[in-house]
């Protein structure tokens, strides 16, 4: 830089200066619809059918840049994720995923821009900071600055599901058993990063959900009656079959940045079939539990990136 | 000859007839390869008068698929079951539908099936379906198990025939006649389990324990009961 304005922290990083872009405050998102559920595992009734429960919130802002969003959670042992994110015109949707079934005490989502996308602000005196050209700002102490307060990078454990292991199918079972003994529940799956930075009252944060799961406990059963002196069999057939896709999600807790899961959707199908024949039993000689839609894994898990920072700065 | 009005009557063999194959495997070779029933059922209404009867027949040759028909007592009709598998938009438990052949001019129609919620509950913990809830529904029945229906002609609830006094309380309900006989209708509270259509968990009594389900059916043209009619399925051992 042969001329203009350079700031460094302690550490001798740069904080401000004619090509870094810092971000600033566009403004709180406005919070739209919401949509809740996943209490339970549709469609089942019996036992171990509890989930986590999900309500996905959307929010908007409206942005020429592209705003970086961070989540100021209004209930800190729910887990949040923003799930989606995207643009029509200037138009900025947001998707965040808490966990839980409630629509109470929604998050807050406050939206930071780059300096030449803040709208301009109307204040005399301040510092402004500008890329070589002399016109596109870099810096605006205006605009509230982002102050980040903390981050690392963190991955949740590859099982979302609370039982030991991840689902499978079985079977042996006894026709038409459909007793899932799976829990899909993600409330102890997380991996806890220490961060002393953070706090249940102000601190907000910054991480896409990237990793996703789908896991599916499959139970066939079967059931076999011979006919006269064992000449023909009649077969009984019987698929039961839970799933949930998961996303991941993140929980502050003092002192800790938390890593983990919420499921987003579950589901329960189940078949029963058998040979027999006349006016109320007929047909049904063959089985097919069909093709699911997915494979049973993980995918996208890998380290990402959290940063956190103070959002009493920005009220 | 169990079938009078469906082709190759002849060749299908039921229990009681002397060519059944009771000696198997040394079965008479001159009807070794005629089809020989393995349930047989019958469906009985106004006062125990035969409507139709049908079941399930194989061949000695495990190779051949079995068969799944009946024909109405009348003459007017034959129908033939196939499977409608649940990834083909079947229902979870009745997976398959009538073809019901009218014999006068060999037009065909489809007879749906589908369970009640209450049934896939007991059977599979599956929480999906309706009861019925919009229909006319006798109070007297306990247990709903499904309907069939046939578009734009007629539809039918079953019920969990448990005892005569619950059919006669539904026929009296309709105003419809009794579907069975006195015989019909003693062995129905004496012993169920001889004219089941299958045996399921309906009081969670668990295994072994399971409930003979007994059916039986009220079938509504334009939303009017026109016919109580129950079901009498024969198992070879029974």
């Amino acid at each position: 830089m042969a001329y203009g304005f350079e700031a460094k922290n302690d550490s001798g990083n740069v904080i401000i200066n004619d090509t870094i872009e810092n971000l600033h405050f566009l403004g709180k998102a406005t919070r739209g619809s919401a949509d809740s559920g996943h209490g339970t595992i549709t469609g089942y009734g019996g036992s171990n059918s509890t989930l986590d429960g999900r309500v996905i919130h959307t929010y908007t802002v409206t942005s020429s840049g592209t705003p970086v969003a961070f989540i100021k959670p209004a209930d800190y042992s729910r887990w949040h994720g923003i799930i989606k994110q995207s643009v029509s015109g200037t138009t900025w949707t947001f998707e965040v995923m808490i966990s839980g079934t409630s629509t109470s005490n929604p998050p807050e989502v406050y939206c930071f821009v780059n300096a030449d996308d803040v709208p301009t602000s109307s204040e005399t005196h301040g510092m402004l900071v500008f890329k070589s050209d002399g016109t596109t700002k870099t810096f605006d102490s205006r605009r509230q600055p982002l102050a980040i307060t903390g981050g690392a990078n963190v991955v949740p454990p590859s099982d979302p599901t609370n039982s030991s292991g991840t689902p499978g199918t079985t079977s042996g079972h006894s026709w038409n058993y459909a007793t899932n003994d799976h829990d899909f529940r993600s409330s102890s799956q997380y991996t806890a990063y220490t961060d002393s930075n953070i706090n249940t009252s102000n601190t907000m944060f910054a991480c896409p959900s990237m990793a996703q799961a789908c896991y599916k406990r499959q139970m066939h059963g079967y059931k076999e009656s011979c006919g006269f002196l064992g000449c023909c069999c009649q077969d009984h057939y019987s698929t039961a079959a839970w799933w949930v896709m998961y996303r991941s999600a993140f929980r502050l807790r003092s002192g800790y940045f938390d890593a983990g899961w919420t499921g987003y959707a579950g589901g329960y199908s189940f078949s029963s079939s058998y040979e027999s024949g006349g006016w109320f039993g007929g047909g049904g000689g063959s089985y097919s539990s069909g093709t699911m839609p997915y494979t049973a894994k993980t995918i996208n898990l890998q380290s990402n990136a959290y940063i956190i920072a103070d959002s009493s700065r920005y009220d | 000859m169990a079938f009078d009005y469906i082709d190759n009557g002849a060749e299908y063999i039921n229990y009681d007839s002397p060519n059944y194959m009771t000696n198997y495997p040394n079965v008479d070779s001159s009807t070794a390869t005629n089809w020989f029933a393995f349930n047989e059922i019958k469906v009985r209404y106004n006062s125990g008068q035969l409507l139709g009867h049908g079941g399930w027949y194989v061949k000695l040759d495990p190779s051949v698929t079995p068969i799944f028909l009946g024909e109405w007592s009348d003459g007017s009709s034959t129908v033939q079951f196939r499977e409608k598998r649940i990834d083909d938009g079947g229902d979870p438990i009745t997976q398959w539908e009538g073809v019901i052949t009218k014999l006068s001019d060999n037009t065909t129609k489809i007879e749906n099936y589908e369970s009640s919620k209450a049934m896939r509950m007991i059977i599979g913990n599956l929480d999906t379906g309706t009861n019925y809830e919009d229909r006319d529904r006798c109070p007297s029945v306990n247990l709903w198990v499904g309907r069939s229906w046939i578009a734009e002609e007629e539809e039918t609830l079953y019920f969990y025939a448990e005892s005569s006094e619950m059919v006669d309380a539904v026929a009296f309900y309709y105003n419809l006649p009794q579907p069975y006989d006195a015989v019909l209708k003693q062995r129905l509270d004496n012993n169920p389990e001889s004219m089941r259509f299958k045996s399921y968990d309906i009081y969670g009594a668990g295994e072994g324990n399971f409930a003979a389900l007994v059916v039986a059916g009220i079938v509504f043209k334009n939303n009017v009961a026109t016919m109580l009619k129950i079901f009498e399925l024969k198992r070879w051992n029974d």
